[in-house]
């Protein structure tokens, strides 16, 4: 704490302007929609997303008998019958939050083509741009009243590795949080949204004013009728400038929580996105994104054995952490998980220890609301080549993830050419639904 | 598909007749064509029962001129002189100097530019997008006819003509994306939906999509020297999924096939596209630029393809757009001379203070414009920087459009999200907006024997194209007071911040 205004100082000298602005345009939507909001109320989805394609061998749905399993071992969860990694000691106490698919088949086996297959349901270089499933989920579940934006991705490395809201348009993207990998064995990763911060020079005290002056910028000019724009134009700026100024901007800072929570964690990007994820669905956000695997991450073609227990200590720390927490707060029976990546690792082992691209067998994981937790869906050849049982592809697993969340994967968004496209068009693994 | 062929004959008799009797008719005054589709007009509002809003100001004209021509809203001094003058024809004035002046090429490639390459198209293909918004720009510096430009766009190839290249490209070089997108652009025909099915809502069948696409069938990218281009192939055929049989270049509305040697597939279909016997061309042309300048279109998209193939004449609409037309294509399709046709209409001057959306729809007011990032970033880089022309400016603007693009092609909407919002209010063209260094117009206010209300209303102009109203002077006026006098130069840069980040800044009135 210096004696710099901070950011806490800077959100109590903001707040104390709002009465300044009480007789301006922005006043009506400032006032309607100030206290608290319903964290409570309305569903909440946390996509893990493990950019590079997961090893699915060596971690939920592993070979012990054959020797593509490799030298990683599978341990008992606290579910009977549920195995998996012994690298995610904390999540198999967890595991009745958890239902493991272990038939999933899908045929892109290119990063770039797989996470968009993955993200929207649809190959790319379709007819339309597709949105990725949490823009489309963020617009149903989101009723435009909250502070923050619906839809938050964390950790993601940009790129194609950023969702894109397709057709759906700039305002249902999801906002990108950029994350630094922690400076020091003792530092916790940087988190922050850019633009967020005031720029230099900018004190709190000018930063009021310049809102000030904007009020009074046309308050009268508009009696009889706001035009669309005008009116489309200040709703934007509304949950922008809310963002910026009411509680809602410092969900971002992690220096409020306790070091020994963040290092339950994990002090990586993915650990302290977690973290964030929970900070951000007390605060009423809808889809909250974290990546694990910002550099080659689950990419292992090559040391794929020293490289997956590294990233499944973080994803341990990081997931069982948000897990519990939810659930301390009341929020785990309203909050649906999908841990997925693009596509899976061949169980064959190459000649560097490593395991290359495969789509055509590996698993995914749902989990918390909707979610029959505590199951396995699905199964593999004992030498984890092919589907054995019940496969199923992209489209089922999005359809699954929006029927847990109680939203109908049926129902369409048009695009501007007047194209109905519906959000999903898989079948729901109804055994799985709870 | 019948009444479709005999329609076409008909018409390109029709038109063939009447060509020559009209030919005077591309020497008749543009105000005359104006009124009539004025006429025209006023007959939709007895109609539809609506009172037309009364006439725009001359300061909400003067910036709804300069940016729907210039691209740029209207400096300061240009607003002083329009105010002053009594010229009784300044507006028309105005018009025909925004034609005249490099602005309105400059806009016109920003906007085609939009049109050709919406969205996120030009992700990861920079260079290509620079060639094409330069080739944009050429040919309407050069004031080449519509259906020139059509044709070169449709027929370019070889690495020395790699200006459209990037339109091509973003599509994947494949028929069928070629075959929606042109079609949709060009003629105002969704064909698109007829890729997999017959058309829900009009009569084109799905057969008629694939002997349309069949005409991008002989084409394929390359690259020289790191220049992407496009290239004519002699082989290359569709085949309709349905039957997997090759299907060939057919013009939709016929039945029998385009002869191969004839010529280069593209060409063929640029001749048929861009003929004076294809209503869709003009009408479409007429539509697409009605609605550049109205913010909506005479005839509405889904109508537009039944309205043609109907030769409906009991709508008011349809009549007037067909006014409009008929002009364009007696003028050989003169760019210039379309946009000053309508910008001469009594409706191009109705106010869009306190319009009514039942007002809107019948055309009876002015509809609220979004600008464009490219409008927005000229404005601003023209208007406060006083700076224009640099590379770096180039390179900033880039940087802005990618940020802001969207795929919202109606202007009466704001695209914009929270994230692109945020990357206004903080973003560094802002920064470099609030700053005397870089912002030219925060450096004049220095000037001596200027009041404060001077300058006050000087931003004004610079930035909303009006001058302030007393409760904004006051406001204003009152922010100098909080400061001593050594901290004023922040002030005048708050100003600037707030102006640039209100809804006027960012709209058309």
């Amino acid at each position: 704490m210096g004696t710099a205004i901070d950011r806490r100082t800077f959100h109590r000298l903001s707040l104390s302007t709002v009465a300044g602005v009480a007789a301006s345009p922005w006043a009506g939507a400032l006032a309607a929609r100030a206290g608290n909001q319903l964290a409570q109320s309305g569903r909440h989805c946390v996509i893990l997303w493990m950019a590079g394609g997961p090893s699915q061998i060596d971690t939920f749905d592993m070979k012990p008998q054959h020797a593509n399993g490799g030298s990683l071992k599978e341990t008992a969860t606290a579910v009977p019958g549920m195995r998996f990694s012994e690298h995610l000691p904390e999540l198999a106490k967890l595991a009745s939050h958890l239902s493991i698919v272990r038939s999933l088949s899908t045929r892109e086996g290119d990063h770039e083509r797989g996470t968009a297959l993955m993200r929207t349901g649809h190959p790319l270089g379709g007819p339309v741009p597709y949105p990725a499933i949490g823009s489309s989920l963020s617009k149903s579940l989101d009723d435009q009243t909250g502070s923050l934006p619906p839809y938050i991705s964390i950790g993601s490395s940009g790129g194609f590795g950023m969702p894109s809201p397709g057709f759906l348009g700039p305002k249902y993207a999801a906002m990108p949080v950029q994350g630094q990998p922690p400076a020091g064995d003792d530092a916790f990763a940087d988190l922050s949204v850019n633009n967020l911060q005031l720029p230099r020079g900018v004190s709190p005290e000018r930063f009021s004013r310049r809102m000030d002056l904007l009020a009074a910028v046309g308050r009268d000019r508009y009696r009889a009728a706001l035009p669309t724009a005008i009116a489309a134009h200040q709703t934007q700026y509304s949950r922008a400038s809310r963002v910026l100024r009411s509680q809602a901007g410092e969900a971002f800072d992690l220096d409020q929580e306790p070091d020994d929570i963040r290092r339950a964690y994990g002090n990586g990007i993915f650990g302290q996105g977690c973290l964030l994820a929970r900070r951000l669905i007390e605060r009423g956000v809808r889809i909250v994104e974290v990546t694990l695997g910002q550099a080659a991450g689950w990419d292992t073609h090559a040391d794929n054995f020293d490289t997956v227990p590294s990233l499944c200590g973080e994803l341990d720390a990081g997931w069982s952490s948000l897990l519990r927490e939810l659930e301390e707060r009341g929020l785990l029976a309203s909050t649906t998980f999908l841990w997925v990546g693009e596509f899976g690792r061949t169980p064959q082992i190459n000649n560097a220890a490593g395991r290359d691209h495969f789509p055509n067998a590996w698993s995914c994981v749902l989990g918390g609301a909707g979610i029959q937790g505590g199951s396995v869906f699905g199964a593999t050849t004992a030498d984890g080549m092919e589907i054995a049982d019940k496969p199923v592809n992209e489209q089922d697993i999005l359809t699954t993830l929006c029927r847990a969340l109680g939203i109908n994967p049926r129902s369409e968004n048009i695009t501007p050419e007047g194209r109905p496209i519906m959000i999903s068009e898989g079948n729901a693994i109804e055994e799985i639904l709870a | 598909m019948r009444q479709h062929l005999s329609l076409l004959l008909l018409s390109s008799l029709c038109i063939g007749l009447s060509s020559h009797a009209d030919s005077g008719r591309a020497a008749e005054p543009p105000e005359k064509v104006a009124q009539r589709v004025d006429a025209v007009v006023h007959q939709l509002w007895q109609q539809s029962g609506v009172t037309p809003a009364m006439p725009a100001s001359d300061e909400e004209f003067l910036r709804r001129a300069w940016l729907d021509l210039a691209g740029v809203a209207p400096p300061a001094s240009a607003i002083r002189a329009f105010a002053a003058s009594s010229d009784p024809a300044k507006r028309a004035g105005s018009v025909d100097q925004l034609l005249e002046t490099p602005l309105f090429a400059n806009h016109q490639a920003d906007h085609w530019f939009n049109v050709l390459l919406p969205g996120d198209a030009t992700a990861g293909r920079q260079d290509e997008a620079d060639e094409l918004r330069n080739w944009l720009r050429r040919q309407f510096a050069e004031d080449t006819d519509y259906d020139d430009l059509v044709t070169r766009f449709l027929t370019a190839g070889g690495p020395d003509d790699a200006g459209p290249a990037a339109f091509y490209v973003s599509l994947d070089v494949q028929p069928e994306k070629l075959a929606a997108a042109t079609s949709k652009i060009f003629l105002g025909i969704q064909l698109g939906c007829a890729q997999c099915h017959d058309h829900p809502f009009e009569s084109w069948k799905q057969h008629e999509f694939w002997g349309y696409a069949a005409f991008f069938a002989r084409l394929r990218s390359d690259t020289r020297n790191g220049q992407v281009y496009v290239q004519n192939l002699m082989q290359g055929d569709v085949r309709y999924p349905p039957t997997d049989e090759i299907v060939p270049a057919t013009f939709p509305g016929r039945d029998s096939a385009v002869d191969d040697r004839l010529g280069n597939r593209r060409k063929q279909l640029a001749i048929w596209m861009t003929s004076k016997a294809n209503p869709f061309f003009a009408l479409w042309g007429a539509n697409r630029t009605w609605h550049h300048l109205m913010g909506r279109y005479l005839v509405e998209p889904e109508e537009f393809g039944r309205a043609v193939q109907q030769g409906s004449s009991d709508d008011f609409r349809v009549q007037a757009l067909q006014i409009l037309a008929d002009d364009f294509t007696a003028s050989d399709f003169d760019i210039r001379r379309l946009y000053r046709v309508i910008a001469r209409t009594h409706t191009y001057h109705l106010t869009s203070r306190d319009a009514t959306a039942v007002q809107q729809r019948a055309m009876a007011a002015m509809v609220v414009k979004t600008l464009s990032p490219q409008q927005f970033f000229d404005t601003l880089a023209r208007n406060v920087y006083r700076r224009h022309g640099t590379d770096e400016l180039e390179a900033q603007k880039r940087q802005f459009v990618a940020r802001m693009r969207s795929t919202e092609n109606d202007p009466r909407q704001y695209p914009h999200g929270v994230v692109q919002v945020l990357g206004v209010m903080h973003g560094p063209e802002l920064a470099a907006a609030t700053t005397g260094e870089s912002a030219g117009l925060i450096r004049a206010l220095d000037m001596p024997l200027l009041s404060d209300a001077d300058r006050i209303e000087w931003l004004f102009l610079e930035t909303l194209s009006r001058f302030p109203d007393p409760d904004e002077q006051e406001v204003f006026a009152q922010t100098l007071t909080q400061v001593p006098r050594d901290q004023r130069s922040g002030i005048w840069a708050d100003m600037v911040w707030a102006l640039v980040n209100s809804p006027e800044f960012a709209t058309c009135p």
